[in-house]
């Protein structure tokens, strides 16, 4: 199987041929770089017209800003409200608007002396800041103060030095001030400001019109003068507005950038049919991996580099307005450098994915098609920065793509948490590095060189591929058909979806496929195993057995995957099973059991873990992406954004109980038993399904899987 | 420096490759114990119908694939220990070898070149050489993908004889060429019949065989049939031309050998 060479790294050969190997890898590098450059068409799409792209891009980015405007004026904020200062007439004004304000904003009566005093003392002063900081941080999102206008006078003085002498009506005559403070970096504080800040300046500019309707210097105790505090420093506010979105374009620049690199470098080597002169050089394989890989690597940061230029010159020259209050300027040099350094690992990990994912193509236009999902994966993964409220923890810090992303935007906001940042730092150089070790496998000759079969005489091939197309069937089958069955009637339906449609489909599938296992369509099925063995009823009721008892250790871990998730993407509130339960609440216990446990144990197990997975891992035993591409499509049967994790990872951990137990009966076990758990616990509330001694259920499973 | 009489340009032993294929019972054997024996100064053919191993015997031998099991030695260096030496000692080509489009031929050569480590001096001689034999002159500067099929073809096998490698294999040269580039290939071919040279190709156009090989072996469903000269081979089985000859062995074989691949299941 060991393509001859690998394994060899320079450290262990001696000098003189690790400087041969050095020439060498430099020499495929130069050559990659050169033909790469070549390619005028390439990179102008790939380079050039992302970079000219940018004011456009802002453009949308600014629309999508007002959407997000519009929820964040929804947010459930508190204000703190020490108002004392203001006379009773004065104060009955500013409660009556106060009391417009929609009913996500909680004013609450504090005693807010030090901030008061801090804010008389001047604007925006480091002590008002801390101050107020102090409050903030207090689960307050806002603080509204009033005070005396001591300093008018001189301030009126100086304004009309300034102005030529003239004395201009200004909002400094008004005897009383108030001021809102908040903190412009967090999701809170902007919903504060935009809910806010509008009535209040309303309020004063009419008492301020009514004030001069009655003649000048009438009466200013009757008005106040507003001003709104962000107590972010501007660098705070600018950086994270860059940051949020930064990781999502560093993401797709870099996958965009160093993908036509690396379908140039793998693909289009095996399409223009010079892989095979490339392997028969007198060079082992990991210099060409790396020579290859290296120039990825480059053309994926040049795309980067160039791409940032581009964004900060549209910023500068002012097509794209950052959030108000956000001043223009230079970054902050410090925060870039750090926010650069703990995404380069991640920007190798991308290469090395994009040279994978190339290698895997036999041409450029197969290695293109695998452009898009990987795209969005990586996407997905960088988004929650896009939400300020997503805050960087240990867990989060593992994540691929996704640690280093929420580290980036902090960095740029300029709180950092530093042993978490730390941590997505080295889990990201865990997983670049496990990328780089695998890199020589991208050139492993024995799977380059395998021609596919032709149709027809690939029994496999076929039934891998029509597994994926029923798979993907099955999805919007059930989406749209089982769904209308179930919106006519949710019991009828649901049991005709289960047992028409998806038992249809897996034996449709099943019956398919059978040429590929011998004729046998149990086999096809998964009810024996892939060798054709049955295996004896004994066996079969210990894995029965065991997947029953593990159901509510399972169903503890989809509790954590939810938990985990709902701080990104919290649940909507009434839970879709909650209300489900309430309009079956005249089905009897074992009615229930048998059509939301037993129905779909069976009928799904038998499609999902039996049919598809079987036809998708008999294909050259590619066994590990035909487990997860089942999970997804199982996944996206459920057709729920917030029920995709969780029934991803069930997908998963029952695939990976069907291919170790050779049958499906433990899946459809295990998945009856994981409903069943959710039956029970709304039936039956006494008994605790959360308690730590269920995962003593999952010892038979453990034990048999050993 | 190769010839050395007691040692063969080309040896294997109960060579062996097995693919795994979990679709049909488990593996698929493409090689079965083959044992062949080349000499320096010979040109070999191995013939034989599509799927009966050739490819696989040549990739192993060009150190591309791995031996599952017997040995393999190429100009008394053994692939499966020394892949790299044996890469510096072979040329390589076969019908799917294409150009790097973006490139001259000359620029190809250079980086070929480099790859083998030889020193820019050398190098450089030995393309002019190179270009002066194959009269690749007019075309050395522009770009692959400009070119005709027979410079293309040109290209191709002045980049596999560039560091003068006693022992190339060429996997079915002629498929897919013209009838020009047919000719030129073979007078190529022709040409490097050398005392210290070994040329080994597959082919399943008989009068090819005919007109070049010194030995011919017959492989068959990953065995070799029989090996000998055009004569010898008439000899062992009665008939006069190559096809027949051929048919005969082949017919022969199916007699007793058990066929290695299992038909489609009945449905």
């Amino acid at each position: 199987m060991t393509v001859p060479g690998r394994g060899m790294r320079p450290g262990s050969t001696p000098n003189p041929q690790a400087n041969l190997w050095r020439r060498a890898l430099v020499t495929v590098a130069r050559g990659e770089l050169r033909r790469l450059l070549r390619d005028r068409k390439a990179i102008l799409l790939a380079v050039l017209v992302p970079m000219l792209s940018y004011p456009a891009l802002m453009y949308g980015s600014q629309r999508l800003g007002q959407i997000s405007q519009r929820q964040i004026e929804e947010r459930e904020v508190r204000v703190g409200v020490d108002l004392s200062a203001l006379p009773s007439g004065l104060l009955d004004d500013v409660r009556a608007r106060l009391a417009q304000v929609g009913s996500g904003v909680r004013f609450e009566d504090l005693d807010l002396a030090d901030v008061v005093q801090a804010a008389a003392r001047g604007p925006l002063d480091g002590a008002v800041r801390t101050r107020a900081e102090e409050r903030l941080k207090d689960d307050l999102d806002g603080l509204l103060v009033a005070w005396l206008n001591g300093a008018a006078p001189v301030s009126m003085a100086r304004d009309a030095e300034a102005n030529g002498g003239a004395v201009l009506i200004d909002r400094d005559r008004a005897a009383h001030r108030v001021a809102l403070v908040f903190h412009r970096a967090s999701e809170d504080g902007l919903g504060v400001s935009a809910q806010v800040l509008g009535p209040l300046r309303q309020l004063a500019d009419e008492l301020e019109s009514r004030a001069l309707a009655n003649g000048l210097g009438d009466d200013p105790a009757l008005a106040f003068a507003f001003e709104a505090r962000d107590v972010a420093p501007p660098e705070d506010s600018k950086g994270l507005a860059l940051g949020r979105f930064l990781p999502l374009i560093a993401v797709v620049v870099l996958l965009s950038g160093g993908a036509f690199a690396a379908l140039d470098a793998f693909a289009g080597e095996r399409e223009q049919g010079t892989l095979e002169t490339l392997l028969v050089q007198p060079v082992p394989t990991w210099v060409l991996a790396w020579g290859k890989f290296s120039v990825v690597l480059a053309t994926a940061l040049a795309a980067w580099i160039s791409n940032v230029a581009s964004l900060l010159i549209t910023i500068e020259v002012g097509l794209f307005e950052l959030p108000d209050g956000a001043a223009a300027g230079g970054l902050d040099a410090g925060r870039t450098l750090v926010a650069g350094v703990v995404f380069l690992p991640t920007v190798v990990l991308m290469a090395a994915a994009l040279c994978f994912l190339a290698a895997r193509a036999r041409t450029f236009r197969e290695g293109q098609h695998y452009l898009l999902p990987a795209t969005l994966i990586a996407v997905a993964l960088a988004s929650p920065a896009m939400a300020a409220d997503v805050k960087l923890d240990y867990l989060l810090a593992l994540v691929p793509i996704m640690g280093p992303s929420l580290a980036l935007r902090d960095a740029f906001a300029g709180v950092l948490a530093w042993p978490a940042a730390l941590t997505a730092f080295a889990a990201s150089l865990g997983w670049a590095a496990l990328a780089l070790s695998r890199i020589t496998r991208t050139l492993d000759a024995e799977r380059l060189l395998q021609a596919p079969a032709p149709k027809g005489l690939d029994p496999a091939g076929d039934a891998a591929r029509r597994s994926l197309r029923v798979g993907l069937v099955s999805v919007a089958a059930v989406y749209i058909a089982g769904g209308a069955l179930q919106s006519w009637d949710l019991v009828a339906g649901l049991t005709l979806t289960l047992w028409v449609l998806v038992l249809g489909l897996a034996l449709y599938l099943g019956y398919a496929n059978r040429r590929a296992f011998g004729g046998s369509l149990a086999r096809a099925l998964a009810l024996v195993k892939s060798s054709g063995q049955t295996s004896s009823a004994l066996s079969t009721l210990g894995w029965v057995s065991a997947g029953l008892l593990a159901g509510p250790a399972l169903t503890q871990v989809g509790r954590f995957i939810l938990e985990q998730q709902s701080r990104f993407l919290p649940l909507p509130s009434g839970g879709a099973a909650e209300g489900l339960m309430g309009t079956l609440a005249e089905l009897s216990l074992p009615a229930l059991l048998v059509l939301f446990a037993l129905s779909p144990g069976i009928t799904e197990e038998l499609l999902f873990r039996g049919a598809i997975l079987r036809g998708l891992a008999i294909d050259r035993g590619r066994v590990l992406p035909a487990l997860f591409t089942q999970a997804a499509l199982f996944a996206a049967m459920h057709a729920s954004i917030h029920r995709f994790a969780i029934t991803f990872a069930l997908g998963v951990v029952l695939g990976a109980l069907t291919l170790r137990s050779g049958t499906v009966f433990a899946a459809i076990a295990l998945h009856t038993s994981y409903n069943a758990v959710a039956v029970l616990a709304d039936r039956l509330p006494s008994v605790d399904f959360g308690h730590p001694l269920w995962w003593l259920g999952v010892l038979p499973l453990l034990v048999r899987l050993r | 420096m190769n010839a050395n009489a007691e040692r063969h340009a080309v040896e294997t032993r109960q060579l062996a490759k097995t693919y795994a294929d979990p679709g049909k019972k488990g593996v698929v054997h493409a090689l079965e114990g083959l044992d062949l024996e080349c000499r320096y100064g010979e040109i070999y053919g191995l013939l034989g119908p599509n799927g009966a191993g050739k490819s696989t015997t040549l990739r192993i031998l060009a150190t591309m694939l791995a031996p599952s099991a017997g040995s393999a030695l190429v100009d008394g260096v053994d692939v499966a220990r020394e892949p790299l030496e044996v890469r510096r000692r072979i040329g390589f080509l076969s019908a799917t070898t294409g150009l790097y489009q973006r490139l001259s031929p000359r620029e190809t050569l250079q980086y070929f070149g480099a790859l083998h480590g030889m020193p820019k001096e050398r190098l450089e001689e030995r393309i002019a050489e190179l270009f002066d034999a194959f009269r690749m002159h007019d075309f050395a500067d522009r770009r692959c993908e400009h070119l005709s099929s027979g410079q293309k073809q040109r290209t191709s096998i002045a980049r596999a004889v560039l560091h003068d490698p006693p022992v190339l294999i060429l996997d079915e040269p002629t498929t897919g060429l013209d009838i020009l580039a047919t000719g030129d290939m073979i007078e190529f071919i022709e040409a490097r019949r050398d005392s210290r040279r070994c040329v080994l190709f597959s082919t399943h156009v008989l009068s090819e065989a005919e007109r070049l090989c010194d030995r011919i072996g017959v492989i068959h469903r990953g065995r070799l049939l029989a090996s000998g000269t055009l004569d010898e081979l008439r000899a062992m089985t009665g008939e006069t031309w190559l096809d027949g000859v051929f048919r005969a062995l082949v017919k022969n074989a199916q007699g007793r050998a058990p066929a290695p691949f299992e038909e489609g299941a009945p449905a």
